[in-house]
This record gives C-alpha cells, structure tokens and sequence, in this order.
C-alpha cells in the first residue's frame, strides 16, 4: 500500500482525493482505495519522513493539501521496488508450470 | 454538504482542536466534498450522492489512530518510563548510601560499647537486603530499556 502511493507520488505532487482517482484509473476501476485509509497511510508516510505535504492554490472554496514525496521517500520505494522484484522471481520459480 | 460537515466533526469531537486536527479535518471535508460532487456528475441526487461519499469513504477510525500514533502518546509514554527509569536508579543510591549508615553506627555501637564481642555481623546481613533489592529492580528497568531499543 505504501509503495503504491509512493510509485503515484514520483509522478508528480497530488492532492488526496487525485490519488484515490489515480489508483482506481491505474488498475482499470479493478481497486478503490478507501480514502481513509489512503488518509491513514499519508499520516504514517509524514511521520516516516517518506513523503511531505503543502499548501496548495484554492480551490473548491478550500485550500488543497498536496503531497510530494522526499528523497527518502524516493530511496525508500526503490528499495522496496528491489526487494518485490526478488520476492516476485523467488515465488515465480515455484508456481511456473503449475 | 452541511451533511458532511457534521459528520465529520462528530467522528473527530473526541479529538483536542489543535492546528493539526483542524487541518485534517479541513482535508477530509474537502475530500468528501469533491466525491460527492463527482457523484453528482454522475447523475446521482446530492442527498444520495453525499451519503454515498461518507459511506465510502471508509472508517474514519483508521485515520484517527494513525494519528494519534503520529503525535500525542509517543511523547507521553516515553516520559513516563523515563521518569519510573529515573527513579529506580534514584532508589538504589538511596538504598546504599542508607544501608551504609546504618551500618556504620552498628559498627561504631558494637566497636565502642562491647568491643570485645563481634555482633554486627548478623543485622548487617539484614540490613543488606535493602541495597541488593533495590539493585535487581535497576537491572531490570535497564534491561528492558536495552530490549527496546
């Protein structure tokens, strides 16, 4: 869950809710997020250091709270794209063929 | 939109108004807010559409607890070890440094009173409970202190 938001977050800084839309256009309306816990995971990103928020310009009457990923982040999803990539081909070795 | 609005309020009343809760809040709103308005789009009427944005939306308890992780307890419980920590260490110096004394004058009575019998010994063996006790407790706060790190 965590790396998914991540991957989004390189693409770009968003904003909540675009994020929502982003993972369910992504995967073809095949999974929704619940935005509580997409809100739940932004929290424990921040405190983590792994992304930060700001500001940004009005809309809807409301200021909008945009997301962009850190440096760590950025190291962090690597990191974590590496180890599914090994875990994947581990798992592929016993379930090809099948 | 009022809807939501209270809905939202109700969910995080139990929460103390700082800058951040607001600020959440505030995003939350405007993130049902927006839904509901693309549930509009959609043709939905706007009690339906609002209704389906809050059901949607998922459990807001998941966000709270997230959140409180992110800020109140941490800063409490920590305080709080280190205070019970500093007080067993508190405890042992208090434990020697009486046991000592209480020594000391045992032997100072026996040595001038009846010089030629050798009792201090045996309440000292008593009184040295007080120290080691106290010194098994400060091992096991530092050790569990270890494990946490």
């Amino acid at each position: 869950m965590d790396s998914i938001i991540l991957r989004l977050l390189m693409d770009g800084d968003k904003y909540g809710y675009q994020i929502s839309k982003d993972i369910a256009a992504w995967t073809h309306e095949a999974f929704q997020i619940k935005e509580a816990t997409l809100y739940a995971v932004f929290q424990r990103l921040e405190r983590r250091e792994l992304i930060e928020s700001y500001q940004g310009e009005k809309s809807h009457g409301g200021k909008r709270k945009y997301y962009t990923i850190t440096t760590l982040g950025k190291a962090y999803f690597h990191e974590a794209a590496k180890e599914w990539k090994e875990a994947k081909q581990l798992i592929d070795v016993f379930m090809e063929g099948v | 939109m009022q809807k939501i609005d209270t809905y939202v309020e109700e969910q995080f009343a139990d929460l103390p108004e700082t800058e951040q809760v607001v600020a959440l809040k505030e995003e939350i709103k405007d993130s049902m807010e927006e839904k509901a308005a693309d549930f509009m789009l959609e043709g939905k009427a706007e009690e339906d559409a609002v209704n389906k944005a809050i059901v949607d939306f998922g459990n807001l308890a998941e966000i709270k607890r997230e959140f409180q992780l992110q800020n109140a307890p941490q800063e409490t419980s920590g305080k709080k070890k280190k205070q019970k920590e500093d007080m067993s260490t508190l405890n042992l110096g208090f434990s020697i440094c009486g046991s000592g004394l209480i020594i000391a004058l045992l032997v100072f009575v026996n040595m001038y009173y009846t010089p030629q019998e050798i009792w201090f010994v045996f309440p000292t063996f008593a009184i040295l409970w007080w120290p080691v006790s106290m010194a098994f407790v400060w091992l096991k706060v530092r050790k569990r202190k270890v494990m946490q790190r």
